[in-house]
């Protein structure tokens, strides 16, 4: 249970997708373990997702997925 | 475009759970409400048409086989399949691979960055007043980052900083950000 202070500090750069693959890992194996940084993760995510507009699907994308999930 | 009058008005939790229970209109609703902003982020990352659309189909399918992964109580359907997408964008993006054909085309309809015009004009107020609260450098370091796919360490390479003093704009920006928008997102 005893985490050093810097992991617990890249919450912020995880969420802004700033980490390299190795401190991406190590960030996803300390999520499962500590219920703060899960709690913080949520608000952030929502955060950067609302800097994405909405827009209409995308023309001919879904009959690529049906094709893809074997079902017509 | 299909508009499906049993499932339009359905919110977004039963939705996911008629997804789980391997209901394809339910997941055909999901792709008509959500497709096109996850388009939009694949787009923004990886600035390749082709390279999105492969992300769209892979981000569906993804929650098609294992629709379990998406927890309510967790966040938003939205922001869960824009992480995904995210999170896949960022992979092509840093494979040796992509790095060479991302060059060929940027489309001509992907804003560049966070303050940029044509994305400002389509985002709501409370976004552009979160953006606009953020330091200068905080939404250079969060644009190069979220959307350049850029880790941190490459982020303070490209702009001639201490690692350090990009870390905590990213961490101080991204605070502002949650702050002002956890509760706007859908």
């Amino acid at each position: 249970m005893s985490h050093s202070n810097d992991i617990h500090d890249q919450l912020e750069l995880y969420a802004a997708g700033a980490l390299d693959d190795k401190e991406l890992i190590a960030f996803d194996n300390h999520l499962s373990r500590c219920a703060l940084c899960r709690s913080r993760t949520p608000a952030l995510f929502e955060a950067v997702a609302a800097l994405i507009p909405d827009s209409p699907p995308p023309d001919g994308t879904w009959d690529r997925i049906v094709s893809a999930i074997g079902r017509a | 475009m299909g508009a499906h009058s049993e499932t339009s008005n359905v919110d977004d939790a039963a939705l996911a759970a008629a997804v789980s229970k391997g209901d394809q209109t339910a997941l055909e609703e999901v792709f008509d409400r959500y497709g096109g902003a996850v388009r939009s982020m694949a787009l923004r990352v990886l600035r390749s048409e082709a390279l999105a659309e492969d992300t769209v189909q892979e981000v569906f399918v993804s929650f098609w086989n294992t629709p379990d992964r998406f927890d309510p109580g967790r966040g938003s359907l939205r922001t869960f399949l824009l992480t995904l997408a995210h999170r896949r964008a960022i992979d092509i993006v840093r494979s040796e691979q992509a790095r060479f054909n991302r060059e060929e085309k940027v489309p001509e309809d992907v804003p560049p960055s966070i303050d940029d015009e044509v994305w400002s004009r389509t985002v709501s107020a409370e976004v552009r007043e979160a953006v606009a609260a953020l330091s200068e450098g905080e939404r250079e370091a969060i644009s190069l980052a979220y959307f350049g796919g850029l880790t941190y360490i490459e982020v303070a390479e490209r702009l001639g900083l201490p690692e350090g003093t990009v870390k905590s704009r990213i961490r101080s920006g991204m605070r502002r950000l949650g702050t002002m928008l956890a509760e706007v997102a859908s």
